[in-house]
């Protein structure tokens, strides 16, 4: 195999009112299946290394994590190196079950958002509300930025996180960057 | 331009092509009850199609219009991997994902859109094996990979699955790929082709191949009014099955009515390439005062294997007026002359792609 390079190859914008940057390959794995068995919850926080989400959430730390997609299936972050290996883990954890677990790693980017107005730039391209009552880290919204789906949760009051498909990237990157240009604050949040 | 896409069509005909297939919908079906929801969508049967093999597929809606087609293949005892068209991606899922949510809903199946996890490269041509043999890594024989069969391994150490489809009519192979991998395979497969005669070719050049072996195209041959029979997609219909979506609709007398346009080659008799969309006209007017139209141009193309034009279309009893001549007037008042003769222009005995 070739060495793999994210969509954005590393791309990065800092002149704006965040930053926009790609935050490169993360593993990614969907898992569809019975989201109260235990079965499922354990295997999933064993690979995402953080407590099991309730509905609406997303537990995300150093690039592994769990998050919660629908009342059927998550979203579990993990090393993109990992992924693989972890698909594997959950076929054999849940042999016998009915579920679904797919790599879905080189389908997606993930891009970060840093600074204080990100709330304001997401504002501006989704739908969701991104007050920091409606929507304070830990939660997920599965929505669309401009014309493209996308999910995004907050890693903290200053830093989100964006996951779109792998070719819709270099649209979400540049939506991002004109919505954090310089000199189009909001200040509404 | 036009010289490129003939170009492409010849060098992949005669030699080796290459084609960015990525973007065709690629969705994961599995589950104990996924063979019977695979029954329901698609018009033939799915559920004892072998783990191994791939199968062409259609799908039509309640009213037995054809919405999709695509290869499928069975992955294992539970999962199916559903090809969709490339417009039909995210539609096909959601029409799934409906019918599982609010109908079958004490079904056991899941799906998942898989379309951007993989890049997908068509490698086609007499030399398609060659190439894949210079790359090495696992055996694309025809004794262990036979046409319609897909396989795991790697090539050139790229991890793929292999699909030996053809929708071009000559030896074929669509390899599928992690996205991220999908330039490095392409690349590959450039350098160890060039001593084969490699070309990459486009969906321009795609849609002549097909038109030659008469292979429809959703949304040129069908457009929301169109039943598989009109297409003589009767093989592709299941007389087993109690029932499928559309199986209903296509029963009502609308759909049985003998007059409807059906599927056809056209052949014009000068050589000419027919206008797209172009009307073929009977005797007479309708209620509207309106010249009266008995059948128009689906697809059509100038041929660069056959050295003339070639179209598909649809006229009312096609089928049954084989060598009949009609004619297609045009905006400039002149009339061109077409012969209804067979879809398939190109290698009716399917020789090329089973090699």
């Amino acid at each position: 195999m070739s060495k793999t390079v994210s969509a954005l190859s590393g791309a990065c914008y800092a002149a704006g009112l965040v930053t926009v940057r790609d935050a490169g390959l993360r593993g990614m794995i969907t898992l569809r299946g019975d989201l109260a068995a235990a079965r499922v919850r354990d295997i999933a926080v064993q690979i995402g290394g953080v407590d099991f989400p309730q509905a609406g959430q997303a537990h995300v730390s150093d690039g592994r994590g769990l998050c919660w997609m629908s009342p059927d299936e998550l979203l579990i972050l993990t090393h993109y190196a990992d992924a693989g290996v972890a698909v594997a883990r959950i076929s054999d954890a849940l042999a016998g079950s009915h579920y679904l677990a797919a790599n879905v790693s080189d389908a997606r980017a993930v891009l970060r958002l840093e600074g204080a107005q990100l709330r304001d730039v997401l504002a501006k391209l989704t739908p969701a509300d991104v007050s920091g009552q409606a929507f304070p880290p830990g939660q997920i919204r599965r929505s669309r930025l401009a014309q493209a789906a996308a999910a995004f949760w907050m890693l903290d009051d200053q830093t989100a996180e964006v996951v779109c498909f792998r070719s819709v990237a270099g649209y979400v990157y540049g939506v991002l960057k004109q919505a954090a240009a310089p000199g189009s604050q909001v200040g509404y949040f | 331009m036009s010289q490129a896409v003939h170009r492409e069509v010849t060098n992949t005909r005669q030699a080796l092509g290459f084609l960015d297939a990525s973007t065709l919908g690629k969705i994961i079906v599995c589950g104990p009850d996924a063979g019977r929801f695979l029954d329901m969508l698609y018009t033939n049967m799915m559920s004892n199609l072998a783990v191994g093999k791939c199968r062409y597929g259609l799908m039509c809606d309640e009213n037995g219009f054809l919405i999709d087609d695509g290869v499928v293949a069975r992955l294992d005892q539970d999962t199916w991997l559903c090809h969709t068209t490339t417009g039909g991606a995210d539609h096909i899922h959601d029409w799934m994902e409906d019918w599982l949510q609010c109908e079958w809903w004490d079904w056991q199946v899941y799906t998942a859109n898989l379309t951007e996890q993989f890049a997908q490269i068509a490698v086609v041509g007499p030399n398609a094996r060659r190439v894949l043999e210079r790359l090495g890594g696992m055996d694309v024989s025809a004794d262990a990979l036979l046409f319609m069969g897909w396989a795991d391994g790697q090539l050139g150490g790229f991890e793929v699955r292999v699909f030996r489809i053809s929708f071009s009519g000559e030896l074929s192979f669509e390899i599928a790929v992690a996205a991220g991998q999908g330039q490095a395979l392409w690349d590959a497969l450039i350098g160890a082709g060039a001593e084969f005669g490699a070309m990459p070719y486009g969906t321009e050049a795609l849609h002549i191949m097909r038109a030659e072996k008469g292979f429809v195209m959703i949304g040129d041959e069908t457009d929301g009014t169109v039943i598989p029979q009109d297409l003589g997609l009767n093989w592709a219909i299941s007389k087993k099955k109690t029932d499928y979506l559309g199986k209903r609709g296509q029963a009502r007398t609308h759909m049985t009515d003998p007059e409807r346009w059906k599927l056809v080659g056209l052949e014009t008799l000068d050589g000419s390439v027919l206008a797209d969309g172009g009307y073929a006209t009977g005797l007479g007017v309708n209620a509207n005062a309106q010249r009266v139209t008995i059948g128009r141009v689906t697809s059509t193309y100038y041929s660069p294997t056959l050295g003339r034009g070639i179209a598909l279309g649809l006229v009312q009893r096609g089928p049954e007026r084989m060598g009949d001549v009609i004619e297609f007037p045009t905006i400039n008042g002149a009339v061109v002359k077409a012969r209804i003769v067979d879809p398939v222009f190109y290698d009716r005995g399917g020789e090329k792609q089973n090699v």
